[in-house]
């Protein structure tokens, strides 16, 4: 088939839209004919990275038109296949990842679905992405009645605006025998139609739809309406066929295996392909999907090993132990109309009353798997000795519920015959299940939690000496052993680490040397008289001196701590010395011995006037009282002609006190009155001549008046340079 | 003999519904087509046949018939019987694919391979898509054969798969086999080299060419093969390192090593 893929571009389309309008179109306006009904779809098939099929079918022939864009309205894009058909299909290629387009559908210029929020569809991330994926997981559904809705419409409501990125179909999607017009009613009428338009949905071959189809011709309705990568185009090994194929979706790997018709013995072709496909991925998770269950007391019986042709024997003995073993870790299987849901389990492949739980159940397995229960199942965790384990899952009531199987398969945690759907969400190191009911509840879930790359992931060695403690090859977590104190013994061997001098306490402990520095055997650290071969101890006489026990005075103290060990009063020489006494008789604060007035506490020495007799000197001139006959005169010391406190400053005989002309006449306010005021040399004054007064001064050499002098009004003032006038 | 108390999905419900459907129309041999194919998918294969019998004498559709005698008598390893009827049916419908695809089915289980292979090329030119499993199958009649002239004949049919499908790789490594078991041991190194280059991972392939190495006694590339698969199992993320079957792998290049 020929496509054209290219860029709009309006002049080259619009040419082409003319000519295929010319050759083909039969519209309403231009012909008269009917315009083509779109009756099926447009659902989406076959998503990758970078492309997506998209398939509807019309009512009478017409060409295959997609146009789209990133935005709703605004299609930039189209594909035309101009070939008249009723089952149209339409790869575009050329997206990019993780990217949401919206797109309609044409005919001969005739919309015949136009564009719409819920009419998009979404490339797949970048395989090993961590972004979030949801899966739909529809087992059995095709019964095309309400029960099928009703499991139906429970998930809309659980699922509300979020977009699903898959429907994950486990196989009889048609009742009773796979027809095209069964899968019209169980799948695309009245059904799925609203999410299949913007969900891309893959599927495996049931039993039912087997019946109509031939997966060796890939001929029949299964392969005519769903188309899968059979060359590898979505991921994984080519498989050559679209009855088992794979594909990844984000950081998961999908094994789509056909458990109905394909060869499903060791080595045949669908094994040799599942082997080379799941030795082939890196993927993180790996999901497997097959029709027929390993494991179901449904309404069917894997103990039975001629249920279904052995086709349940088949998937358990022979591919399981290559799943297991290439770690696969959810495994999804319908046909029993019911829901059945193991622990966490490895390595079962006989029949139940085979499964052993300690050994079949993987370590951390047996709870339920509930973050909120028993904690979620772990897998490639260093604390998880197996490193092994998948769930299996029989979800087949997506359409109803049949059989009275006894739902007590010892591998499962929780059976119920019960409708629902289940859920696969998976958001990086999280891939969690749960199972959905028609009324909503959500009757069984579970979580398993499986760690990236262990190795360099951080742990705790529980040794404080070392850092960066990562998991190694070997799953045991390691740190770098520090060297805190830089000795180049590392801290794991250094009893000491933040002692470079050290490695071990040895007698002093670590932060202290065993220095020994008077080289008695002892070490500093312990020896109180480290410079004192001699002692370690300060004992009575201290470092340095021996411990003789001599106390020659008898005082009591030893003649090392005795200073005076001959004075048995004393034991220091104190002010006074060995062998004299410290007292002071007369309490001045000098002891006797350096007081030479040792009775008289105002003195210590006996000075001018000796001990006993005060040192005064009342009039300050230089001689004590006790010297001074005139104690009182500052001048005189005798009384001399004039007597005390009476001077003969001119030295005429005369005294002061009867000589009207002295040497030196000082004036004061006191003695201003009117008068003569005469001095040998000068006279000096200060004070206020009053009114009224009349004053004279009279000196040889000179009348000083100070600055406070002043002459009131009224006053006879004069000054003479003349001496005494007698 | 129905396995009674034995779970097998509303098979039993269906068949009884038919059986009283047909206690009111005995001679409906629609009827009895339907319950026919019931017995045979619950594994009652002489009741299946009983059925188809008795829809013959009331004349219905003949090719139904004698596919449903095919597969019933196949089942209960009656090969001659089940040989006859699908013999029968060709004539009638030379280029019935399913009616083929029962007829080697047959031949394989009576060993006759290479009366088998026939068929299953028959089915390859019937088939308008070439599919994995008509290729495999031919190959299987041909290994089954197990001489020289027919592992030339499966590495044809190898050939001519690769051209159709593109790269299969479970191809491809059986390819090498039978390269192996004909002495075409450069042509094995070639194609192994190939797997190598085209391998997501690559330890496997470098251990098998290593092996090739060993059997040609070049100990010097095999262990630098052996080195090589080693250092693939290394770069791959831990926890596939942890597996099972890869420390196996490990320990079997490491044992080569030695």
């Amino acid at each position: 088939m020929n496509y054209f893929n290219y860029k709009y571009k309006a002049v080259s389309t619009a040419l082409l839209l003319f000519i295929y309008c010319g050759l083909f179109a039969h519209g309403d306006g231009m012909f008269g004919v009917i315009d083509p009904e779109v009756i099926r779809g447009p659902y989406l098939q076959k998503g990758t990275e970078s492309s997506v099929v998209i398939k509807w079918r019309t009512d009478i022939p017409s060409g295959s038109e997609v146009k789209w864009g990133t935005s709703v309205g605004v299609y930039n894009n189209v594909i035309l296949d101009p070939i008249l058909k009723t089952d149209h299909e339409i790869e575009i290629t050329g997206l990019a990842s993780a990217t949401t387009y919206y797109y309609e559908i044409i005919h001969n210029g005739i919309v015949l679905v136009p564009g719409a929020t819920d009419l998009y569809f979404k490339t797949h991330p970048a395989v090993g992405s961590t972004d979030p994926i949801r899966a739909w997981i529809l087992g059995d559904p095709g019964t095309a009645n309400q029960d099928q809705r009703d499991v139906r419409d429970a998930y809309y409501n659980y699922a509300g605006s979020s977009h699903t990125d898959m429907i994950l179909f486990l196989g009889d999607n048609a009742y009773n025998n796979g027809i095209d017009a069964q899968y019209q009613n169980a799948m695309f009428e009245n059904m799925y139609e609203g999410i299949l338009k913007n969900t891309i949905a893959w599927s495996t071959l049931g039993n039912h739809d087997g019946i109509t189809a031939n997966s060796s011709t890939q001929t029949g309705p299964y392969y005519d309406i769903f188309t899968f990568p059979k060359a590898g185009e979505s991921g994984g090994e080519p498989s050559g066929t679209e009855a088992y194929y794979s594909f990844d979706h984000g950081n998961v790997h999908f094994i789509i295996l056909d458990s109905n018709e394909s060869p499903r013995e060791m080595n045949g072709a669908m094994y040799n392909w599942a082997e080379t496909d799941i030795q082939g991925t890196s993927q993180k998770w790996i999901v497997a999907l097959f029709h027929h269950p390993p494991y179901t007391k449904g309404s069917h019986n894997s103990d039975n090993i001629a249920d279904s042709g052995g086709r349940l024997k088949d998937m358990r003995e022979n591919f399981l132990p290559l799943l297991e073993d290439n770690g696969v870790d959810l495994v999804l299987s319908g046909h029993s109309h019911s829901y059945e849901r193991s622990f966490f389990i490895n390595g079962h492949y006989g029949l139940s009353t085979t499964f052993d739980p300690n050994t079949n159940i993987v370590t951390n397995g047996n709870g339920d798997g509930k973050a909120d229960g028993d904690g979620e199942y772990m897998k490639g965790s260093c604390n998880q000795p197996m490193k092994e384990g998948a769930i299996y899952i029989t979800t087949g009531s997506a359409g109803k519920i049949t059989g009275n199987g006894s739902l007590d398969h010892p591998s499962m945690y929780y059976s119920r015959k019960d409708l629902g759907s289940a859920v696969l969400e998976v958001e990086g190191d999280e891939l969690t299940v749960k199972f959905v009911r028609p009324s909503g509840a959500i009757d069984d879930y579970f979580t398993i939690l499986k760690s990236d790359e262990i190795i360099g992931a951080p742990c705790d060695d529980g040794f404080s000496c070392t850092t960066n403690d990562v998991y190694d090859s070997l799953c045991d977590c390691a740190g770098t052993p520090l060297d805190s104190d830089g000795d180049t013994i590392d801290d794991c061997n250094d009893a000491c680490p933040l002692d470079p001098n050290k490695i071990f306490p040895g007698i002093c402990g670590c932060g202290v040397p065993e220095t020994d520095t008077d080289g008695d055997g002892f070490e500093d650290c312990i020896d109180n008289c480290p410079m004192d071969a001699a002692k370690t101890e300060l004992g009575i006489c201290g470092c340095g001196v021996p411990e003789t026990n001599t106390d020659s005075d008898g005082d009591g103290f030893q003649d090392c701590i005795d200073n005076c060990p001959t004075d048995a009063a004393k034991t220091e020489p104190g002010i006074c010395g060995c062998g004299v006494s410290e007292i002071d008789t007369d309490g001045d604060g000098f002891e006797d011995c350096i007081d030479n007035c040792p009775t008289d506490v105002t003195k210590t020495a006996p000075g001018t006037c000796g001990c006993g007799d005060p040192e005064t000197d009342t009039d300050g001139d230089g001689f004590p009282d006790c010297i001074d006959n005139c104690p009182t005169d500052p001048f005189k010391t005798n009384p001399g002609l004039c007597g005390c406190g009476v001077a003969d400053l001119d030295n005429d005989g005369i005294c002061d006190d009867v000589d009207d002309c002295v040497l030196v006449l000082d004036v004061d306010q006191s003695q201003m009155t009117t008068g003569l005021f005469e001095a040998i040399e000068t006279v000096t004054s200060d004070a206020i001549i009053n009114s009224g007064l009349n004053v004279n001064f009279s000196a040889g050499n000179e009348v000083v008046l100070r600055p406070d002098f002043e002459v009131k009004g009224g006053v006879t003032f004069h000054a003479f340079i003349q001496g005494c006038t007698n | 003999m129905p396995l009674l108390g034995m779970s097998h999905g509303d098979l039993d419900e269906r068949i009884k519904a038919s059986t009283k459907e047909l206690e009111l129309k005995p001679n409906n041999i629609e009827l009895l087509l339907k319950r026919a194919k019931l017995f045979y998918q619950h594994d009652e294969f002489m009741r299946s046949i009983r059925d188809y019998e008795k829809a013959e004498d009331l004349g219905g559709n003949i090719k139904i018939i004698l596919e449903g005698y095919a597969v019933a008598w196949l089942k209960k390893g009656q090969y001659d019987f089940a040989l006859e009827s699908i013999d029968s049916l060709l004539v009638l419908s030379p280029e019935y694919h399913k009616a083929h695809d029962t007829k080697a089915e047959i031949l394989m289980k009576n060993g006759a391979y290479e009366d088998a292979a026939l068929s299953y090329r028959r089915m390859i030119e019937l088939s308008h898509e070439k599919q994995t499993p008509l290729y495999h199958n031919l190959i299987s009649a041909y290994d089954s054969i197990g001489t020289t002239a027919a592992h030339l004949k499966s590495i044809h049919v190898i050939e001519e798969a690769l051209k159709e499908l593109g790269t299969i790789k479970a191809m491809q490594i059986k390819l090498v086999e039978l390269l192996i078991k004909t002495n075409q041991i450069s042509d094995a190194l070639a194609i192994q080299t190939v797997i190598i280059q085209t391998s997501n991972r690559k330890e496997r392939a470098y251990l098998k060419r290593a092996y090739i190495h060993l059997g040609l006694e070049d100990s010097e590339s095999a262990q630098k093969d052996l080195l090589s698969s080693i250092e693939s199992i290394e770069l791959l993320p831990f926890r596939i390192q942890q597996m099972k079957k890869m420390k196996e792998l490990k320990a079997e290049i490491e044992k080569l090593q030695k």
